[in-house]
């Protein structure tokens, strides 16, 4: 059980705030409600090379980092498709410190054309470690566009291409602030050894001038219902093969996610999983294998993953998933294994509350899909769930039309004639 | 009007806040550190082992037995084990380093008592079977091939050769050819040898309950899995290579991974604590020489780092980058020139300020909470140091001298002493 009390400023700005006296330390989360999904498909990866501007400096302040490290914080940031987060640690006196910084640059940005020529660098070389220079990382960037064809979920956070980050001007980074950074567009978190009736305070007085802003209204494209399975299939220089197949979903927010997560859990979360049990140690299909949920703020991808076994045709280890989605469809869940995977979701929001930091992110999240009280009626809405719910999730989803599929081939297993 | 330019007031973070350790013995000797704290009903267990990398006498022996533990028991199959660890949402976790290789458990308090029987048996009564053997190697020698094609790990594993000389302990990469020499009975052999009572070391954090000592007793303080083995942690003499520079090639690379290595001191050494603080300022944190001259201001990277490890009987002052491939001779050359700013060029108060208060923020970070309290106790396991360690590191952050700063780069920083090992096209 989290306790939070929650404030809203006059320019829309929403505050929660949780007290945590355990810590000497204290945490601001800072999430604004934009992601890779609010760009233009020909200027992706825009929202993340932004989060990158963010520290480049504000208004009043030329560096963002060293105040902050000062005062003996640290701080990161990360974007999603959904949305951009900020965060910071202190020690919880000098919590006026984080404020300061950042009421400064949700107030405006200094923005340099020096800043913005390093940052892209910094952002290409990024995609280049975490996308194209390591094996099989280039699979968001396959699988996305293949699942989605309109929605802008289709390329990852990263970007759709190298060059779109080459292109980026300084106009357009000032009108990617003005269009959805704003008290109004985001939700502030803090938690740690604070006092909430005193930080509502400072916080009026740091972000209470800044001023709301006409942010752009979401209207995302609509992603048409799939009618026919898809595939790709690619050769790399690999050392094995991997399938993934995906399948469209609820969002985070509709009332079937909690099934649907209960059920990928029936299926992989754990060693003593189905599949990992029975396509890993039973019949060495794969090396490993997963199935996990994307919990999207839009409708997103129920995802199976798995490394080929080196002595396995891919297709014969495909035929073995599907196998397992027409018992999920077939056969209800029994008690024991549907109390297992609840206990495991009770297990890991009780280890989620360990941590300040954790607690204030979760917050904002909340929050932002509808409001941070719910974070405490998680283990609710999960226990809620039953079988015959889940078995209709599997039908629902686990159908051929609903399918998207990559093999992912290795050159060298090929050219063995496995 | 509110001063936006004017920094708040704040103060420098001071006095950490450390919970405190019991020293507890089983009946059968076992030493227990536990620290008690947190406000969930939770806990975390570590069963630590003198069986680690140096213990064993071929590659993959011992990280292979740690992993293997929970894949059955005499009286439970693997599926049995992961069935009821899942049922009660408790976690296993398990590594392997060089001189110890640990179990760690994850639990619910309330289902403790239902759990420990199992780690008992993962313990003690392991099978060990020909089957669960086969299975794992498989998929541990396709994550070595996967492993292999990024550049990182390829630089990584070079540099321990490079460093230690391949005859020792430390240097002694796995091959992949080390995959078909292992076998099921260097994994039993081992167990027997080094999973022992006299070997054991239990950290328990979080709120485990008032019975803990009973409870412990009662699984694992009896006389009935001890052994002669000693506790050895000795290594050989290091014997580094003579040649500087070395090139690991990979076809079809984008970046190249750079790794600057050198030998250098442990933990137990006098000059570690203030070693600590250079590390930071030149390339240990978001704000060090290294980040703003590399990434910050020419965009070479995404991100560079120095660190320095400590194992028992050696350590590793290093550097590490992913850069573009046509780049990484500027890249090397300006990570020199910034060990030679350090050894001719006074720090400035400001900077060295900000370094002292950030490790200071960082400290109390780390020692936040039963369970980072229990990891930094794990850390010091083997080097004969109490929690004093971290008082005493922090005194020497709060002393630390611009002028300290430069005799230190002049002592660790120099040229000639470093390794640049490289993984790329």
């Amino acid at each position: 059980m989290i306790e939070i009390k929650k404030y809203k400023l006059d320019n829309g700005l929403r505050l929660i705030v949780h007290q945590d006296k355990t810590t000497p330390l204290a945490a601001i989360n800072v999430l604004y409600n934009v992601g890779a999904k609010d760009e233009n498909e020909n200027k992706t990866g825009f929202a993340h090379l932004f989060e990158h501007l963010m520290f480049g400096g504000s208004k009043h302040i030329p560096s963002y980092d060293a105040p902050l490290q000062n005062a003996g914080g640290d701080n990161n940031a990360w974007t999603s498709n959904d949305l951009t987060n900020y965060y910071l640690t202190v020690p919880a006196s000098n919590l006026e410190t984080g404020l300061w910084l950042e009421s400064d640059r949700m107030l405006e940005l200094d923005f340099s054309q020096e800043s913005l020529d390093v940052q892209k660098k910094v952002v290409i070389e990024e995609f280049k470690q975490r996308y194209l220079n390591q094996p099989y990382g280039d699979i968001p960037l396959l699988l996305r566009p293949l699942a989605y064809k309109v929605h802008p979920y289709r390329w990852p956070t990263i970007g759709a291409d190298l060059k779109h980050i080459e292109d980026a001007t300084l106009d357009e980074v000032k009108s990617f602030f003005y269009s959805h950074y704003a008290p109004n567009n985001a939700v502030l978190s803090i938690a740690g050894n604070v006092e909430p009736d005193d930080v509502y305070e400072k916080v009026k007085k740091w972000f209470g001038n800044i001023p709301a802003r006409d942010t752009v209204k979401r209207n995302l494209p609509v992603e048409p219902k799939q009618t026919e399975m898809r595939e790709i299939t690619i050769e790399k220089d690999v050392p094995t093969d991997v399938l993934q197949m995906v399948f469209h979903m609820c969002s985070r927010t509709d009332k079937e996610y909690y099934a649907t997560d209960l059920l990928s859990d029936i299926l992989s979360s754990g060693t003593s999983a189905r599949i990992y049990q029975r396509l890993v140690k039973e019949q060495k299909l794969f090396t490993d294998v997963h199935a996990y949920i994307s919990g999207d703020t839009e409708n997103g991808l129920f995802t199976f993953a798995g490394n080929v076994s080196d002595n396995v045709n891919i297709y014969d280890a495909e035929k073995a998933i599907w196998k397992e989605i027409e018992e999920a469809k077939n056969t209800l869940v029994n008690a024991y294994e549907l109390q297992k995977v609840k206990n495991k979701i009770e297990s890991s929001m009780e280890f989620s509350e360990i941590n300040f930091l954790n607690k204030a992110m979760n917050l904002a999240q909340f929050e932002l899909l509808g409001k941070a009280e719910d974070v405490n009626n998680e283990v609710k809405r999960y226990s809620e769930v039953t079988a015959e719910q889940i078995q209709n999730c599997a039908r629902t989803i686990f159908t051929e039309s609903n399918c998207s599929k990559l093999y992912y081939l290795s050159e060298e297993k090929k050219e063995k004639g496995c | 009007m509110l001063e936006r330019k004017e920094v708040p007031a704040f103060a420098l973070p001071s006095g950490l806040n450390i919970l405190a350790q019991k020293h507890l013995k089983l009946k059968n000797g076992i030493t227990v550190h536990f620290v008690q704290g947190g406000t969930q009903e939770v806990a975390k267990l570590d069963f630590v082992f003198a069986a680690g990398v140096i213990q064993s006498t071929k590659a993959l022996v011992a990280s292979v037995t740690n992993t293997l533990l929970q894949e059955g028991t005499e009286s439970m199959s693997a599926f049995e084990i992961s069935e009821k660890i899942d049922f009660f949402g408790a976690y296993l976790g398990q590594s392997t380093n060089y001189h110890h290789a640990q179990i760690t458990l994850y639990s619910l308090s309330k289902y403790l008592k239902d759990v420990l029987p199992i780690i008992e048996d993962i313990i003690k009564k392991p099978s060990l079977s020909q089957n669960e053997f086969d299975l794992h190697l498989a998929k541990k020698k396709q994550d070595y091939m996967v492993d292999s094609e990024k550049v990182k790990m390829l630089a990584y594993r070079r540099s321990q050769e490079v460093l230690f000389g391949t005859d020792h302990p430390y240097g002694r990469v796995a091959k992949l050819h080390h995959f078909d020499e292992i076998k099921l009975a260097d994994i039993k052999a081992f167990h027997k040898k080094q999973y022992a009572s006299n070997l054991c070391t239990i950290i328990v954090s979080g709120q485990p309950g008032d019975d803990l000592l009973e409870v412990l007793n009662k699984y694992f303080g009896g006389d009935d899995w001890q052994n002669d083995t000693p506790d050895d942690h000795d290594v050989p003499e290091i014997n580094p290579l003579k040649e500087s520079f070395h090139l690991e090639n990979k076809e079809n690379a984008m970046q190249s991974a750079i790794k600057v290595v050198r030998p250098c001191i442990t933990k137990n050494n006098p000059d570690y604590f203030s070693l600590l603080v250079l590390n930071t300022l030149f390339g240990g944190y978001f704000g060090s020489r290294l980040m703003n001259n590399l990434r910050e201001e020419k965009g070479l990277t995404y991100g560079i780092s120095s660190y320095l490890v400590s194992f028992l009987k050696a350590g590793i002052f290093g550097i590490s980058t992913e850069v573009v491939s046509d780049k990484r001779e500027l890249a090397v050359n300006e990570i020199f020139n910034e060990m030679n700013k350090l050894r001719n060029e006074t720090v400035e108060e400001e900077e060295l300020t900000r370094v002292k208060n950030f490790m200071l923020g960082d400290l109390m970070r780390n020692l936040d909470g039963p369970f980072a309290i229990s990891d930094a106790y794990r850390g010091l396991l083997g080097f004969d140091r109490d929690i004093s360690y971290y008082t005493e590191l922090e005194q020497t952050i709060k002393d630390m001298t611009p002028a300290k700063i430069q005799s230190l780069a002049n002592k660790y920083l120099v040229k000639d002493d470093f390794y640049v090992v490289i993984a790329g096209k």
